[in-house]
């Protein structure tokens, strides 16, 4: 399908992946950490890819790209759009930075050098740790090579890795 | 000497000044004239008597301060993230500021006085600041520092709403951490009001 013909509404059951780096989205075992869902500074997004339309392999380029000399790419987790909406924050599709990128958006931008004030602080923190906790977090089994030998890309409450 | 701390900011007052009743759980209790009975936790540093305030209804027994537990694994991680750069997570994270850096290790002294409050989960946030974070099968606390302030909560499960507080950074003091450590870690707290302003959403 031509991706202009894609909808640009992001339906419930579609599968979300963010792209994992080490070493702040993982912990020492491995383990999804809360800091996988939070914004950079300034903003309130983050950013993901529709893996239903752009395919597991394109999701596993576009997270090596996030490389650097101290950032590790290290697996993709999955959740579906209903799972980000149904703890109050939105997924919407912003195309304009690549076919098939989108966004969660939690709604409140911080402020450089300052904490959120500390019902946000609540907020945004149980939501993370939510998002974290229920997301499908794959570790790639082989992150050297081009294609994504992981597990399927497909949300399961229960995670095959 | 005894070195006083409490909501205000550290000041010394002559022993003397004081009176005196040692409680059976061996934690001294004082007196001033101006003020009600506080109990005070005492601990000796470098041979000199430090006391920290609670207020009464904070007291709890078998919660003597001793020194010598080491928290240099602490104020290394610290150390270690004042050593970020801008853009440490690839996402433009900003780096963490001396001025949280200093907050961030005051917090981890008065951690100190705290033998059995196990340390906290640190997390530097994209923002440039500062998570500490706990933990419990009950619930859980989280502080965030910034250059200036300070934000946070503690949720107990059986709340439905958290305490909130927040504050100038310098002035996270004995009677936050007091409070997070009774009300998360100990097993049978009674029932507290810190000096610390608390706020609570209604």
């Amino acid at each position: 399908m031509e991706f202009q013909n894609v909808p640009i509404e992001i339906g419930d059951n579609e599968n979300i992946v963010r792209c994992i780096c080490s070493p702040f989205h993982v912990d020492s075992k491995g383990k999804l950490k809360p800091g996988a869902y939070e914004p950079p500074p300034k903003s309130d997004e983050v950013s993901v890819i529709r893996s239903d339309i752009m395919g597991a392999n394109f999701c596993k380029a576009k997270a090596k790209e996030l490389e650097t000399a101290k950032k590790f790419y290290k697996g993709l987790a999955v959740l579906q759009a209903g799972h980000i909406r149904s703890e109050g924050a939105e997924v919407v599709d912003s195309r304009i930075e690549y076919e098939g990128h989108a966004d969660i958006k939690h709604g409140h931008k911080t402020t450089p050098g300052e904490p959120p004030p500390p019902e946000i602080v609540y907020l945004l923190r149980e939501r993370y740790k939510k998002l974290a906790k229920i997301a499908n977090y794959h570790e790639d089994p082989k992150p050297t090579v081009i294609d994504w030998q992981g597990p399927s890309l497909i949300y399961s409450e229960i995670a095959e890795s | 000497m005894i070195t006083y701390r409490s909501s205000e900011p550290e000041y010394s007052i002559l022993a003397d000044t004081l009176t005196t009743e040692i409680t059976p759980s061996l934690t001294s209790r004082y007196s001033f004239e101006e003020m009600h009975y506080f109990f005070i936790i005492k601990e000796t540093i470098n041979n000199q008597s430090v006391g920290h305030s609670l207020p009464q209804h904070h007291f709890f027994q078998n919660a003597l301060i001793t020194i010598g537990k080491e928290y240099k694994d602490l104020e290394n991680l610290i150390y270690d993230l004042s050593k970020l750069e801008f853009n440490w997570d690839g996402y433009g994270a900003l780096s963490i500021s001396q001025s949280v850096i200093l907050h961030a290790l005051n917090l981890a002294n008065l951690l100190k006085l705290f033998p059995r409050f196990p340390n906290p989960e640190i997390s530097p946030k994209p923002n440039g600041t500062l998570s500490f974070s706990w933990e419990t099968n009950d619930g859980g606390a989280c502080i965030e520092i910034g250059n200036t302030r300070f934000s946070g909560y503690l949720k107990m499960g059986q709340q439905k709403k958290p305490a909130l507080f927040q504050g100038q950074s310098s002035a996270i003091n004995f009677d936050l951490i007091a409070y997070i450590y009774s009300e998360l870690f100990l097993p049978i707290a009674l029932p507290t009001e810190p000096l610390t302003r608390i706020q609570i959403e209604e």
